[in-house]
């Protein structure tokens, strides 16, 4: 009868269901430290080195961590040496992390290699670790000194303080609130001292002001809502998680001390006092489980764990649909369906007369049927579940058959896994909650390669992880050379439908257990360069690394094999390497310029790029304002140009900016005025400058000089002299000889300048046709209609016409236009 | 369907980009929540115009950011716990923020590298010693939707850290950018291209996708049904349109004030902000006209806000006087925004008339033209050269406006090197080599030495081939490889106010024309072309043999035919010509895609290296004509300063 396994509490009930009997023989818990992973899996042992022995009564007297799955089943050791662990538990990726009291961290996988260690700072180290509590992605540890250090991600590990609380004595019990289930995202510690429990995180210490401690147990809801009290007198509290209301209370028999706590789901918690387990309601009213030998609890999504040397046992919330199927005297269409399963193999007409009852409510009693067998323990049951559900589906012309073919699919995979052979005895719920491949993955753990190929398979998941973490265990195990090996790995991965990916991580074994040839042959089926490259540089293959670097046209890849070669070679070897492939050694180039390293200037010198060279003399001298120095360094540069055949501009342009300095330094020694220094200055602004201030004979002087082009040479001479409103000079400029730039810039600069005067006198110097709208602009309209008619330019005279106020003009404006037109 | 129709119909179907701004909002928010507490926000200039686009203060605020800085002058003291600092990872930048690090000891300091991080950055902050005192992470804010057809990919300066520094690693943050965009609506079906930078994306393109196939969660992705391919263009293809003045409205704003972050730089007289972007309506309606029409548009809605003010006499009954009080504030809204727009306007007009644009315009129309300067045009080359200003501001360049822009607009470095690039670039061998020589000496005479490394920076990349390069181009099989592509790609339009040239007065933007190539647009359809691919489109051209008036075939739009038939015109455009099918993964939904044959709605135009407005506006009247969206995604948004800049080499 499924329900024998059913507890009432109020209108709940709770199923105890029996997994396992333990398979370890003889082992006597009680001398142990233990660790058990949540999401059915392993169980890490430790002799309790703080408790005597007898000696030769005990097999395992060694301080190795052995681990055993939920069945009892040794999996491996760990072989453990050196201090005293603070504490050990097993994170969300399976891995045992265990916290030495030197604040060292040791990260362990199921198979024990090569473990993965970092320190929790400083702190730790001088102070000791006295106790740690963990999290699934990460932990916090107190020091001996009574402070907190937290780790938010063991993978990326990066230890800091919390808050000092102030703490003068150990507290009585602490524990932490993981960052997803706080408000602040950020962790914090919840610490019972004196009467009362402070929270304390990063940022600060908030004293909770409780009055009913001193607490010896604290623990957090998974939901992070509500957090169970429980006192030293035995009173237990669930109070929300920020100690303002009190949901239920009652009192502990005092029979023994309380060892653990879990949640039994978000609103029950259970209790261990040795060899019994207490479960408190939502409303304070309890259930009590009693074994034969003291009782350890794993809490889980959605029940707690419970073992003993003896057994294992889960125990969970009774869901609504297993309840309207097997309720005593429940009458809902999913139990009438259900009956119907018995009466039909009976051969009884009642079964057609249920099904009939039911009718409308068909597809609910199936749903319901289904769900309910997901919920259910027992694979009898499970069945019996699921034979209703398809007989009562076959009564439905549209039902969609994909949720029962995915239950049973699940079923059987969640049954497999929960056999003694493996040990994983998840429910449905968890099954769901992680993604596929974590489950496969912990297969491999476990090294069930076949199990794990046929539920992929039998799931329609991609098997690669499977295929990799094989062919690693295949090559750790191997005693054959190289290229025997690499004909068993291609053979059986060839067979593949689909190349599989991480071909790295294979190599990456290879490499690690001494097989670099093989490691290179297998590299080269890895299609992401990303992971190829540090494997090849770490396997000395700089070539190679380099060229898939460059094949990937990831920047950042180059990079990291130049830097690699930078710190690898000598200078000499590193400039000849990165020659070879130009287009690094312009990402070299650019660095090193960012970088402002003198690196760069050698290797310009060696690669004889004598314009490069001269050109980073050029950059670095930009800000130079010592003149004297300034022409030193550049006629360094022009050396090196004059080196360079295809430079022939560059040079002459340098060494006139030599020349031009040279000149500059003389002009400001008459200069009082250190604004007024030409140093710095282009040679246009020269000539401006000096046209500017009046010393015209030095101005002739540079154009000489410096073979200043005749135009450019106007161009900025009319336009100082305008500027310096010099009309006897300008005057004087445009009657010496016929002008290069033709007389329109004079008008233009006199007109910008607003000097309408001025412009004038040049206007009848321009093109004839230009005439009449010169005059027009600056407002000479009699002018303008003398041009235009000289220029017969009709359009123009309208202009004038429309746009003179004197009358007089404008009539004879009108004739002209007349006579213009008529002819 | 008229075109009107078919321009609110293209709008609606399709990729909706606003999808994308929320996932970068939330990865933002994500960031910032890693920090507890009050915090500051460094910003690297180049990354605040992306986050203002993708973020407002308020949401900022909300998650703790007190204070924001740029990284010139960081966080100082303020007094913040955390800081957080969002910068590229350029060598530079990132010395600055080890340098801030090491002063501000004591708070926490949590450096998000944008749009990715890197083994460089990771490399220069462990050379400063600050690496362990940080936390690094990356903000991939590379793909920032600037409006319904436009994305910012946010690597301003690529075209010189391609061409000039041989510095690719733009690229591969590109090609994540796309990946990200061919998750949201599936890989793109067909990869186009014409560059050397567009083959090497297209490459990376291909690659992450092997990578993402052969992983677990691979084929989840199916080809896209949003877009028919994406089309790449390197601005190396077409390195002359962005020198030539832009002539819309947008464009001219551009090169006459600078648009900055949304807004045109320095704003009103007034220094107040006058939007520059698509969330104002004023501007979403004027910003693609050509200039002449600019003024009569703006006078028409001013009109017609008078007469919704008007409309106030007309109110009788209450209910009129409140429905129009309710209307008032959109009302004052708009008239806030048209006047300050009458002013930019009247600005940019002013300097549009004036002698100075005139001799410009005309230069830059002669040169397209296939003609060579005339000896006014070359004396006012010679007069801007000798009346240089060394200390111009440079619109689009420079970020502070420092006085109201004269009609005149000053003689900067940015303004000669344009026109001596496009000389240069449209003579080709016709140019000589003397005058060539006397522009180098002319240059440094008037701006300094040092330029003699822009002038070496730009031969380098191209936009100032000496004559005696040009001459020897390989594999060109014209002596003016650029004279041949006018012909072939009818690029200088002089009287066709529907075609594209519009955006530049009578040029068609190269970049544009080789997109008409592969949608098959009859503006490329020249009789010279139709004989190119009349075998392919025989049907296409006996229509428009029969029709005076070319109507738009149906065929048009999105990428139809690839490059086939235009070999000898590609041949002539510098780069690699890329054409790739993906093709569909066994997936059941791919399979589904194809039978079904639907004709996806939009073409991704990706420009590496940059485009400008006016080219944005050239593909907008492209999707109206084509019943296709074109969505924009660029590595910035260019004139001709901002093109040039980053290969200047400044004091």
């Amino acid at each position: 009868m499924t329900t024998a396994e059913w507890h009432a509490l109020q209108d709940t009930f709770y199923r105890k269901h029996r997994l396992y009997q333990m398979q370890w023989a003889g082992l006597d818990l009680s001398k142990f430290r233990i660790a058990a992973s949540s999401f059915a899996g392993p169980i890490a042992l430790q002799r309790d080195d703080r408790l005597l022995l007898e000696a030769g009564s005990a097999p395992m007297l060694d301080s190795s961590i052995h681990v055993y799955s939920a069945s009892g089943q040794t999996i491996g050791t760990i072989e453990y040496e050196g201090l005293h662990m603070a504490g050990f538990s097993w994170n969300a990726r399976e891995e045992l992390v265990c916290v030495q009291e030197d604040g060292n961290v040791r990260v362990f996988s199921l198979s024990g290699r090569d473990p993965v260690s970092f320190s929790l700072g400083p702190e730790a180290r001088e102070r000791g670790v006295a106790e740690c509590c963990f999290w699934d992605q990460g932990l916090v540890a107190m020091t001996q000194d009574l402070r907190f250090i937290y780790v938010n991600d063991i993978g990326e590990p990066k230890p800091r303080m919390l808050a000092d609380a102030q703490l003068t004595e150990p507290p009585h019990c602490w524990t932490v609130v993981p960052p997803h289930l706080t408000l602040s995202r950020h962790v914090e510690v919840l610490v019972a001292t004196g009467v009362t429990v402070l929270c304390v995180d990063a940022a600060g210490v908030q004293d909770q002001l409780l009055d009913q401690g001193p607490y010896a147990r604290i623990s957090v809801s998974p939901n992070g809502r509500l957090a169970a009290l429980c006192s030293l007198q035995g009173r237990i509290q669930v109070v929300s998680i920020d100690f303002q209301r009190s949901f239920s209370e009652c009192t502990a028999p005092a029979s023994s001390a309380l060892a653990d706590i879990a949640w039994c789901g978000s609103d029950a918690a259970v209790l261990s006092f040795g060899d019994e387990a207490l479960l408190v309601g939502p409303f304070g009213d309890t259930l009590s489980f009693e074994f034969d030998a003291p009782v350890h609890l794993v809490q889980e999504l959605d029940g707690v764990r419970m073992f003993t040397d003896d057994v294992h046992e889960l125990l969970s919330k009774v869901g609504e649909d297993s309840k309207s199927v097997f309720q005593i005297g429940s009458t809902a269409p999913a139990a009438l369906l259900y009956d119907a399963v018995d009466t039909m193999r009976a051969h009884s007409s009642r079964a057609d007369e249920i099904v009939r009852s039911i009718r409308d409510d068909m597809p609910q009693a199936v749903d319901t049927c289904i769900a309910a067998a997901g919920a259910e323990p027992d694979v009898g049951v499970q069945q019996a579940l699921l034979r209703a559900a398809s007989l009562g589906k076959s009564f439905l012309t549209a039902y969609n058959g994909d949720k029962l073919v995915d239950m049973c699919r699940s079923l059987r995979v969640v049954n497999s896994l929960a056999s003694y052979a493996v040990g994983i005895p998840a429910t449905l719920v968890q099954f769901h909650s992680l993604p596929f491949e974590e489950w496969v993955e912990r297969l491999l753990h476990r090294n069930l390669h076949q199990l794990a190929l046929r539920i992929c398979a039998y799931m329609d998941a991609p098997a690669d992880q499977v295929y990799v973490h094989w062919a690693c265990a295949k090559i750790r195990a191997s005693t054959i050379d190289d290229d025997a090996l690499y004909r068993v790995l291609r053979e059986r991965l060839d067979t593949l439908p689909r190349p599989i990916a991480s071909y790295v991580d294979i190599a990456e074994v290879a490499n690690a257990c001494g097989f670099q040839r093989l490691a290179i042959r297998l590299l080269m089926h890895e299609p992401r360069a990303a992971s190829q490259v540090p494997l090849l540089i770490s396997m000395g293959q700089d070539d190679a690394a380099m060229d898939a670097a460059m094949r990937s046209g990831d920047a950042d890849l180059v990079y990291f094999v130049i830097f690699h070669l930078f710190k690898a070679l000598s200078l000499g070897d590193f400039f000849q390497t990165i020659a070879r492939t130009p287009a690094a050694a312009r990402l070299f180039e650019k660095y090193c310029a960012d970088m402002d390293a003198p690196v760069l200037e050698d290797y310009y010198f060696q690669d004889d790029a004598f314009a490069k060279s001269a050109r980073l003399i050029v950059v670095e001298n930009l800000h130079e304002s010592d003149a004297v120095k300034l022409v030193a360094n550049l006629k360094v540069a022009l050396k090196m140009l004059h080196n360079d055949k295809a430079s022939v501009l560059e040079a002459r342009a340098i060494d006139q900016q030599i020349k031009l300095l040279q000149v500059q330094q003389q002009f400001s020694r008459d200069i009082s005025n250190e604004e007024e220094s030409y140093i710095g200055l282009t040679l246009n602004e020269t000539l401006a400058r000096t046209l500017a201030s009046g010393n015209y004979s030095r101005a002739t002087k540079l154009r000489t000089d410096f073979k200043v082009p005749e135009r450019r040479f106007y161009y900025i001479k009319v336009h100082a002299l305008v500027g310096r409103r010099d009309w006897a000079e300008l005057a004087r400029l445009a009657h010496a000889r016929k002008s290069p730039i033709g007389y329109r810039p004079f008008v233009d600069e006199c007109v910008a300048a607003l000097q309408y005067q001025e412009a004038a006198k040049y206007v009848p110097k321009c093109d004839v046709q230009d005439r009449a709208a010169l005059f027009m602009c600056i407002g000479f309209y009699h002018e303008a209609a003398q041009a235009a008619v000289q220029a017969r330019d009709v359009d123009t005279l309208r202009q004038v016409h429309a746009a003179a106020t004197d009358p007089t003009l404008q009539h004879d404006i009108a004739q002209q236009i007349e006579q213009l037109t008529s002819r | 369907m008229s075109a009107s129709d078919s321009g609110t119909d293209v709008g609606e179907r399709g990729p909706r980009l606003q999808q994308l701004k929320e996932l970068l909002r939330s990865e933002l928010i994500a960031i910032l929540d890693t920090i507890r507490g009050a915090k500051a926000l460094v910003l690297d200039r180049d990354v605040s115009a992306a986050l203002s686009a993708v973020v407002d203060f308020a949401a900022l605020k909300e998650h703790g950011v007190e204070k924001m800085f740029l990284l010139e002058t960081g966080a100082g003291d303020a007094p913040v716990q955390g800081v957080v600092y969002l910068v590229q990872p350029n060598v530079r930048k990132l010395r600055l923020v080890a340098e801030q690090v090491r002063a501000g000891s004591g708070r926490e300091h949590s450096v998000q590298l944008v749009p990715r991080r890197t083994l460089l950055g990771e490399r220069v902050l462990e050379e400063a010693g600050v690496l362990g005192d940080v936390t690094l992470g990356e903000l991939r804010l590379d793909a920032v939707p600037l409006d319904d057809d436009v994305v910012s990919l946010e690597q301003p300066g690529m075209f010189a850290a391609l061409y000039l520094d041989g510095d690719f690693s733009g690229i591969q943050s590109v090609a994540r950018a796309l990946m990200r965009l061919q998750g949201l609506w599936g890989f793109f079906p067909r990869i186009v291209g014409k560059g050397d930078y567009a083959q090497m994306l297209a490459h990376s393109l291909e690659r992450m996708r092997a990578e993402l196939g052969t992983g677990s969660a691979g084929d989840a992705l199916a080809l896209s049904s949003a877009f028919d391919a994406v089309v790449v263009v390197d601005r190396a293809a077409d390195v002359a349109t962005p020198l030539l003045t832009q002539l819309t409205y947008e464009g001219l704003v551009s090169e006459v004030f600078g648009i900055v972050g949304g807004a045109v730089a320095g704003g009103d007289a007034k220094g107040a902000r006058v939007a520059a972007s698509g969330d104002d309506a004023v501007y979403r309606a004027i910003r693609d006209v050509g200039f002449a029409d600019v003024g009569a548009l703006l006078g028409a809605m001013t009109r017609q806000l008078q007469t919704s003010y008007e409309s106030r006499h007309q109110a009788r009954t209450v209910q009129e006087i409140r429905s129009f009080v309710g209307r008032l504030g959109g009302l004052q809204a708009e008239h806030q925004a048209l006047k300050a727009h009458v002013a930019v306007a009247e600005a940019v007009l002013r300097r549009t008339q004036s002698d100075d644009f005139g001799a410009l315009l005309d230069i830059e129309q002669t040169l397209v033209a296939g003609a060579d300067l005339d000896p006014e045009q070359r004396a006012y080359v010679d007069r801007i050269l000798a009346l240089a200003d060394t200390h111009a501001y440079v619109p689009g360049v420079d970020t502070e406006r420092r006085d109201p822009p004269a009609p005149a607009a000053p003689n900067s470095l940015h303004k000669v090197l344009r026109i001596l690039c496009l000389c240069a670039l449209w003579r080709g061998p016709a140019l000589k080599q003397k005058t060539y020589d006397a522009w180098y000496d002319e240059i440094v005479a008037a701006f300094g030495a040092h330029h003699t490394i822009t002038l070496d920076n730009l031969a380098r990349v191209g936009l100032l081939p000496p004559p005696s390069a040009a001459r020897s181009q390989p594999g060109s099989a014209h002596a003016n490889p650029r004279g041949f592509l006018r012909k072939a790609l009818n690029l200088a339009v002089a009287d066709d106010a529907d075609d594209v040239a519009y955006a530049y007065a009578g040029y068609a933007p190269l970049s544009v024309r080789l997109l008409q190539v592969l949608t098959q647009d009859p503006a490329v359809h020249t009789p010279a072309a139709s004989s190119r691919y009349a075998a392919l489109l025989r049907p296409l051209a006996d229509r428009l043999a029969t029709q005076t008036q070319p109507a738009m075939p149906q065929s048009v739009g999105g990428v139809r035919g690839g490059w086939a038939g235009w070999e000898d015109v590609l041949a002539e455009v510098p780069g690699a010509t890329v054409d790739i099918m993906q093709t569909p993964a066994t997936d059941a939904a791919d399979a589904r895609a194809q039978r079904l044959g639907v004709k996806a709605p939009a073409t991704l135009v990706v420009f590496l290296g940059g485009c400008t407005s006016a080219e944005i506006a050239a593909l907008r009247r492209l999707s109206q004509q084509h019943g296709h969206r074109y969505v924009v995604a660029t590595t910035q948004i260019l004139n001709g300063n901002s093109f040039l800049d980053p290969l200047i080499q400044h004091k």
